[in-house]
């Protein structure tokens, strides 16, 4: 199990001490932790709720080197299909114990694999790759996210400190079990379902409602669709939103040009130049949703 | 030609490789951490992503979707452009020790010409051009050429005329006759020719009740592909006497080995590596592996002897 740090702690991330990515902070260290592909041997295995799995895996380069932000792709089996690669966004490291969790859905034959992978057996596992969250801009900082992308919220909660809110949006009350992992290690967590049948009703970005978020960071991660909503209620207010966004992927290291997003400065990589972005820098209408 | 560096050492066209094994167009990064001598040991050089005259955005939507044992790509060449790659790029990855293949692709010729001027006045910074003819991804694009045997050998005698370098030309599948295309590219002076680039497939996505692929088609790479691609290789060796680089769902020592004899002097690996990056590693050991095994002392004499 993580440690949660704890809520109000004044977090390194605001002045943003420990804000340098994996790679470069290894080389000014010295030791040079690369993208490869790593073994990663499976310790620990739970279902948090029907389909959706949190993994714990052993691998010593990709604990120490992660930082929120981060994602692995999963080799998922060792024969050519499926052929291509997982990316599951890093829930939790921890560099002294050399492990690293994950938490996701099973949505497809890649994924299936991995849920139905035993303790002890090992993984080809590369990374760490992605762009990190970047030092909030703001003191106050409040948190969105639909369904399983929390995992990266989470992971920058541990290393930054607990949220003003965490604001979570669900499908319906089947998600329960969910929840309750979710809020067990975020009591900031305020849940929100489509239906209604649990938690508020309607989108997580609903609880910036009414709020005055000139002084607010905001992270943000969800499906596309969400984030685009949330942008084009709350760009004009908030300075500072930073997003998470998810593309099909080829290579996950920069190489295919096969997950690129339209931004203001040109259709950049989301695997090496995000996965986080600042929305007003995403071309959200061009966004293939 | 034998060479007596290493057992592996060959020849391709005039670009002496250390390693039969390329990283083909379009699946490596310019990212430091993928050039660092852990990867660059096991391949003999790097392939550029396909570089075209002025920047190109390439394609909108979705540009990869995973089929069984393959992947579908339609990317349409995403580059900054010709200029920024040799002002920029070009000197930063020259600096990194390994031979560096351009990945060079034309709309026009016009366009190639001014590129191989330009790469005839860099001539220490340049090791080798791959003749893209074969770009499945484009509305204007260069397979409209690589399907033709005139006009790939008139792209080939454009760059020939300019550039006295090893010059390879990647050949499409989308070709109706292959080694018809193979042979004009070696009467045009192609010093190699790279078999090949990928095949045309589609893609729809049932939940959309449409095509994934904003052009519908893309390139399918991939083990999928495999068995086709040995077959041109099979087929384009046995036309022409200059080199042939097999290209196409390599993603083992195995495969890269029955694609040297079938005929192929080396060969490039693409999808494989997005699946696992130690494939480069692999082939090279396995290659090694296999010059012992058949107690030979140089891979070349196994260059062949399936046929």
């Amino acid at each position: 199990m993580s440690k949660f740090a704890r809520r109000g702690t004044i977090s390194p991330y605001r002045d943003g001490r420990i804000f340098v990515s994996a790679r470069a902070a290894a080389n000014q260290q010295g030791g040079i932790e690369l993208i490869r592909d790593y073994d990663s041997r499976l310790t620990g295995k739970e279902e948090v709720s029907p389909g959706i799995w949190h993994l714990t895996f052993l691998c010593q380069p990709i604990a120490s080197e992660a930082r929120p932000g981060n994602f692995v792709l999963f080799k998922t089996t060792g024969v050519s299909a499926p052929l291509l690669r997982r990316p599951l966004g890093v829930l939790s490291a921890d560099p002294k114990r050399g492990t690293f969790e994950v938490l996701f859905r099973v949505v497809g034959a890649g994924t299936d694999l991995l849920a139905h992978a035993v303790v002890g057996q090992t993984f080809s596992a590369r990374g760490p790759v992605g762009g990190v969250f970047k030092p909030y801009a703001h003191s106050r900082v409040q948190a969105v996210a639909g369904t399983l992308g929390i995992a990266p919220l989470l992971f920058l909660r541990e290393r930054a400190g607990a949220f003003e809110h965490l604001f979570l949006g669900v499908g319906n009350a089947s998600w329960k079990s969910f929840a309750d992992w979710v809020a067990a290690r975020a009591p900031e967590t305020v849940l929100y379902s489509d239906n209604g049948s649990i938690g508020r009703k309607g989108f997580s970005i609903a609880g910036l409602e009414g709020q005055d978020l000139s002084g607010v960071s905001l992270v943000c991660c969800g499906p596309n669709p969400m984030m685009k909503a949330l942008y084009q209620k709350y760009g004009a207010s908030c300075d500072d939103i930073q997003v998470s966004l998810e593309k099909r992927m080829g290579c996950g290291y920069g190489g295919c040009y096969g997950c690129v997003v339209d931004t203001l400065t040109g259709r950049r990589r989301v695997c090496i130049d995000g996965p986080v972005f600042q929305a007003r820098e995403v071309k959200w209408d061009e966004l293939h949703l | 030609m034998s060479c007596t560096c290493n057992a592996l050492c060959v020849d391709a066209g005039g670009l002496k490789l250390r390693v039969p094994v390329i990283p083909a167009s379009g699946t490596w990064s310019y990212e430091d951490d993928l050039w660092k001598d852990d990867i660059a040991s096991h391949v003999g050089a790097f392939c550029s992503k396909a570089i075209t005259r002025d920047p190109c955005l390439g394609n909108p939507g979705t540009r990869v979707w995973e089929t069984p044992s393959g992947i579908l790509n339609s990317i349409g060449l995403q580059n900054e452009g010709f200029d920024h790659f040799m002002e920029h790029r070009l000197p930063v990855l020259k600096k990194r020790g390994t031979p560096v293949v351009l990945n060079i692709c034309m709309q026009s010729d016009g366009e190639l010409a001014y590129m191989m001027d330009k790469i005839a006045e860099a001539r220490e910074l340049v090791d080798c051009v791959e003749l893209n003819v074969s770009c499945p991804n484009t509305d204007h694009g260069c397979m409209s050429c690589g399907v033709d045997p005139v006009l790939t050998a008139n792209a080939t005698q454009i760059a020939r005329k300019r550039w006295d370098g090893p010059l390879w030309v990647k050949l499409t599948p989308q070709a109706p006759d292959n080694a018809a295309v193979a042979r004009a590219a070696e009467a045009a002076g192609a010093s190699a020719v790279v078999v090949a680039n990928t095949w045309l497939g589609m893609a729809i996505d049932t939940k959309r009740a449409a095509p994934v692929f904003a052009r519908r088609v893309a390139g399918l790479s991939g083990p999928a592909v495999f068995p086709l691609a040995l077959r041109l290789v099979w087929d384009v060796a046995g036309a022409v006497k200059i080199p042939v680089i097999g290209c196409g769902g390599v993603d083992s020592a195995d495969a890269a080995l029955a694609m040297i004899m079938a005929g192929a002097t080396a060969v490039e690996v693409g999808a494989a590596l997005f699946a696992g990056l130690d494939v480069l590693k692999d082939i090279h050991e396995g290659l090694a592996a296999a010059v012992e095994r058949f107690g030979v002392s140089h891979i070349t004499e196994l260059r062949g002897k399936a046929r």
